[in-house]
């Protein structure tokens, strides 16, 4: 029982790892890939790499995960081959081990949704052996790269107490070193026991700009136990001065083993770029080049840029070590449900000390239960700004998998792309971006399918040949935008307009009225694509309805602004979280309801003297711009007043560009709420984001404004008028 | 008596698999290492009856800890099982030479790490 | 703070009536229903079907939806459409009473409320005892009964497959 329980765990710890391995590896690649545009990769990338693949196999093939295992045997020895020089790494195999990233997320998936590992892995009755135990699969075979170079034997260079402890990886790396006359040293220093992580942080900072690490071997000679000694075998790719300069501060004892035979050009096969020019430089940082055989220029110098870009890379080593937990996201809705249940009791002890205040002989305990209470208040709302906190996840998450499908999707369809991101720290919660990928995507494909041109095309009209789509995220108050920007020809807005009166959703009179940004947003509509060639209208639903329509489902809108030649911009705007809002309590026919307060712009009073008739339709002027107004009494197909009473309460409902003004009876007031979902027995209406319970009991609907005022907009219903209810 | 372990792995799921797997069937206590920094922050201070490692990992590998543990006074005896894949013959045979007790290739089954810990933590208790 | 539960020890009930259904020889195999009535008629559904039975709690009505949905009730902390049954048979809608009862039940992942007018008793019935789909007059409702059980002389009971009503409902 116990054991399979741990089984359990060890199985959940399986996929998280595996979930990690594939995010880590997106990056790596995307890394290589930039990299391979202008030399080699770095050898440690390609390593974790390597060690990545490897890891997987290790682990599919214990759980028995056979798809996985397989393919991650072939991608491990395809990886060692290439990290110990056997290969070079070309653009196909980046290509190729993309899409294994595909296959790993696909399966992935579906052990996910079955929860179903394949019983077999776990039992006792598995007699399968590693699968492929020859790792010369024929494809490895020729290319060999250290043919070209003399091969030096490491053996009569170093000793045999170092090299029996090096992997084989290691050892290719130090002869490659080797064979590029780089002098290797050994550095004995000491660390502390108690924070050897950190410190080893530190030197590796240190030595990344001028030399490779071999390796770390730990020594047992120390005489104080709370010391341990490490010798760092180091290819050092500068000047001695260099590695005096870098380690500055560190207690080191530095022998050399190998001295460098000097070269100022090495082979091209290696990492080491020519000696830098002041301008490279000024933006290896950037590149994330090293700079290297930089031995003329001053070591005050290279320390100080030794230093700089030890700071600037600490971060990104630190992420190996750490501390982080992961947590289903079930778990964190729950304990917001047991937030949201806190909050209800908090009202409730609120409300007794009120009531006790007013009895005078209890007056001090009153006054104590108030104070307690206040504290209390002041923890819970840390409480929920601690889970709100834990859900956000950096949109990187999400602009890694794109990236990556952007690659593919570019070479499928054969137009250079060039992906341009930022904002990558922008955080969100985890259940949007969870939401959100599928349609940004889906604005990525129609963007480089659609919006950029063909290579020749570009060329006539002045454009790069290649063409460049930016996508960006930043928060703005309460929302997080995320924009998708292409440099294509645009959209078209007369072929929409043929499409849309072609297609019956407007009569040519109203195509006329629409003003350029409407004319756009009709691209939302299904069956209207944003192709600008007629002959491909048909049959390419191209779906942008569908991207909406899941945009709206998380209270986001998105829109979009073109200009013919120049290119296209999609604006999506969301809500930072849907966990706990703060909403607006208002009465519509004596019912409660709950309104999303980031989409409210403005509350003021109103009554029916305030408001003006265009054909028939309510609208009421602010500050000199006609509004119109919907009487939610009416949109809720409740019988309604002629005119609005007095005392009526307008909440300026603004989402995107658009506006309405929506009549309520009365104003509440303001509270957090937890939106729980409603069931799927209420889809017909979409005019809820959820409902909430405020502590009496009775659940109150929260709205969702973007669906209210799109159904105003599209409907064409009068809803000042009494309607019907739905049947 | 309670045996000690420890197991070195960069995998969370690999260690929690060995963890797993032991627990209930052999009778100790298991200490985990993410990396061979941890390894080596952890020896020098408890008495293990048992190291498992890996021996691809970063910067400390697992060639590098068999060394180290054969060579500290405390732990020069104690019995270390290798657990990787099969990638590389050669790093399999230098692990042996430096004094890795058993090599034991991924992917292996409970009971293929519950027979060889058993018996080695047995061998080592039979001999002091 | 909660809904108080009528039948709290339904489990119990459930697994004494799965007891009857399994171990007996085919002879006293026992069938389990609950019973509940719709203005004069009683009817029965499986009773392993219905989850849990509560005093309906207040209800928040949500506009622009089917006329049987009545609206959403908080049941812990969860939001549960609730469903006017009567409307959904096709009764007439009258006052609710104090006797009125919520069952609760699950239909594609999600649990549903079946206002009823009132809760008789579970009825345990000898499979024999169970008239299959009697001939009626077509129509939609009829469709859906499975069968009728006489529990006693003055009494019969419309067994109904709520399961496919609801989700006839749902489409």
């Amino acid at each position: 029982m116990s054991k399979s329980s741990q089984g359990n765990k060890a199985i959940k710890e399986f996929l998280a790892e595996a979930q990690e391995f594939v995010e880590s590896l997106s990056r790596n690649l995307i890394e290589i890939d930039k990299a391979i545009k202008t030399g080699e990769p770095d050898p440690d990338m390609v390593n974790e790499v390597f060690r990545g693949w490897h890891t997987l196999k290790g682990l599919s093939s214990t759980f028995g995960v056979e798809p996985l295992s397989l393919l991650a045997h072939d991608e491990e020895s395809l990886l060692d081959d290439i990290r110990l020089g056997r290969k070079a790494f070309t653009p196909q195999i980046l290509d190729s081990l993309f899409e294994s990233i595909e296959e790993v997320t696909k399966i992935l998936g579906i052990i996910n949704e079955s929860g179903d590992i394949k019983a077999t892995g776990y039992s006792d009755d598995r007699t399968k052996t590693t699968p492929g135990q020859s790792p010369d699969s024929g494809q490895a075979s020729g290319h060999g790269k250290e043919d070209d170079v003399p091969v030096i034997d490491p053996k009569n260079l170093i000793d045999a107490e170092v090299l029996e402890v090096l992997t084989e990886f290691e050892e290719h790396r130090l002869k490659i070193n080797l064979q590029q006359g780089q002098a290797i040293y050994k550095m004995r220093i000491g660390f502390s026991l108690m924070s050897i992580d950190q410190e080893l942080e530190d030197i590796k900072g240190r030595l990344r700009p001028i030399g490779e690490v071999i390796t770390y071997l730990p020594s047992s000679e120390s005489n104080d136990p709370d010391i341990l000694d490490i010798d760092v075998l180091l290819a050092l790719h500068q000047s001695r001065d260099n590695l005096e300069a870098a380690l500055d501060g560190v207690e080191a004892e530095i022998s050399t083993l190998v001295p460098g035979r000097y070269t100022p050009k090495v082979a091209s096969d290696t990492i080491i770029p020519a000696p830098p020019t002041a301008e490279q430089l000024s933006d290896s940082s950037e590149t994330g080049i090293d700079v290297a055989a930089a031995s003329e220029i001053e070591s005050p110098g290279i320390s100080e840029r030794g230093l700089v870009q030890n700071q600037k890379e600490q971060p990104l080593s630190l992420r190996s070590v750490s501390q982080s937990v992961r947590v289903d996201i079930g778990k964190l809705d729950h304990l917001m449900n047991v937030v949201g249940e806190l909050n209800i009791i908090r009202n409730t002890i609120t409300k007794i000390s009120d009531e006790l205040r007013s009895v005078s002989e209890q007056r001090e305990l009153a006054i104590e239960l108030h104070r307690v209470s206040r504290g209390f208040d002041r923890r819970l709302a840390e409480m929920q700004e601690g889970i709100l906190e834990v859900r956000m996840v950096p949109v990187s998450q999400m602009f890694d998998r794109l990236s990556r499908m952007t690659r593919k999707m570019s070479r499928n369809i054969g137009k250079e792309i060039n992906l341009v991101i930022s904002g990558t720290d922008t955080e969100v919660d985890k259940l949007i971006i969870e939401e959100l990928s599928d349609p940004v995507m889906h604005i990525i494909r129609n963007a480089i399918d659609h919006g950029i041109e063909d290579a020749g095309e570009r060329r006539s009209v002045g454009k790069p040949e290649f063409g460049t789509v930016a996508l960006t995220a930043y928060q703005k108050g309460n929302h997080i935008l995320i924009e998708v920007e292409d440099d294509g020809a645009g959209i078209d807005g007369e072929k929409i307009l043929e499409v849309a009166v072609a297609n019956g959703f407007l009569s040519k009179e109203a195509a006329a009225s629409l003003s350029e940004r409407e004319v756009l947003n009709l691209i939302f509509l299904p069956g209207v694509t944003t192709t600008a060639k007629a002959n491909e209208l048909s049959g390419r639903g191209v779906g942008m309805d569908v991207v909406k329509t899941n945009i709206s489902a998380l209270s986001g809108v998105v829109e979009v602004q073109s200009e013919l030649g120049i290119g296209t911009k999609f604006t999506i705007t969301m809500p930072v979280t849907l966990a706990i809002i703060p909403a607006l309590l208002v009465s519509v026919d004596e019912n409660t309801f709950a309104v999303p307060l980031n989409t409210v712009a403005e509350a003021l009073t109103i009554s029916g003297a305030d408001v003006n008739k265009v054909m028939g339709l309510e609208t009421f002027t602010l500050r000199g711009q006609t509004l119109p107004l919907c009487r939610m009494d009416g949109f809720f197909g409740r019988p309604r007043h002629n005119a609005i009473p007095k005392g009526s309460r307008l909440l300026v409902a603004s989402l995107g560009q658009r506006r309405l003004g929506l009549v309520v009876d009365e104003l509440l007031g303001q509270q957090d709420v937890v939106i729980k979902p409603l069931g799927q027995s209420l889809d017909e209406t979409r005019f809820f984001a959820g409902a909430t319970d405020l502590g009496d009991q009775k659940l109150s609907l929260v709205i969702d404004t973007a669906s209210v005022i799109e159904e105003f907009f599209t409907s064409g219903e009068d809803f000042t008028q009494p309607a019907a209810p739905a049947e | 008596m309670t045996a000690r372990l420890l197991i070195v792995d960069d995998s969370r799921a690999m260690r929690a698999y060995v963890r797993g797997s032991l627990r209930g069937f052999v009778d100790c206590e298991i200490d985990e290492a993410s990396s061979g920094f941890e390894a080596l922050r952890l020896l020098p201070r408890k008495d293990y009856k048992l190291v498992i490692t890996d021996i691809n990992m970063p910067d400390i590998n697992g060639l590098e800890l068999v060394k180290f543990v054969r060579a500290s006074e405390r732990h020069r005896d104690v019995p270390i099982i290798i657990i990787s894949t099969h990638s590389s013959k050669q790093d399999q045979k230098k692990a042996l030479e430096l004094g890795a007790s058993v090599f034991l290739p991924k992917p292996f089954t409970p009971p293929d790490i519950i027979d060889v810990v058993a018996r080695l933590i047995e061998e080592k208790g039979g001999e002091s | 703070m909660s809904n108080s539960i009528v039948i709290p020890d339904m489990a119990k009930l459930n697994a004494e009536s799965k007891n009857s259904v399994t171990d007996g020889k085919e002879s006293d195999v026992m069938l389990v229903f609950l019973g509940f009535t719709l203005g004069d008629e009683e009817f029965g559904v499986d009773l392993h079907l219905v989850k849990q039975i509560v005093i309906p709690p207040p209800v928040t009505w949500v506009p622009r939806v089917q006329p049987h949905i009545l609206g959403v009730i908080s049941i812990r902390g969860n939001v549960v459409t609730l469903i006017d049954t009567r409307r959904l048979m096709g009764f007439e809608v009258s006052e609710q009473h104090n006797s009125a009862r919520v069952l609760l039940v699950d239909v594609r992942d999600e649990r549903i409320g079946l206002l009823v007018d009132a809760i008789t008793q579970v009825r345990r019935v000898p499979v024999q005892a169970f008239e299959e789909s009697p001939d009626l007059d077509e129509g939609t409702m009829t469709d859906h009964v499975v069968g009728i059980i006489r529990p006693d002389k003055q009494t019969q009971v419309t067994i109904i497959d709520l399961k496919e009503i609801l989700l006839e409902a749902m489409r």
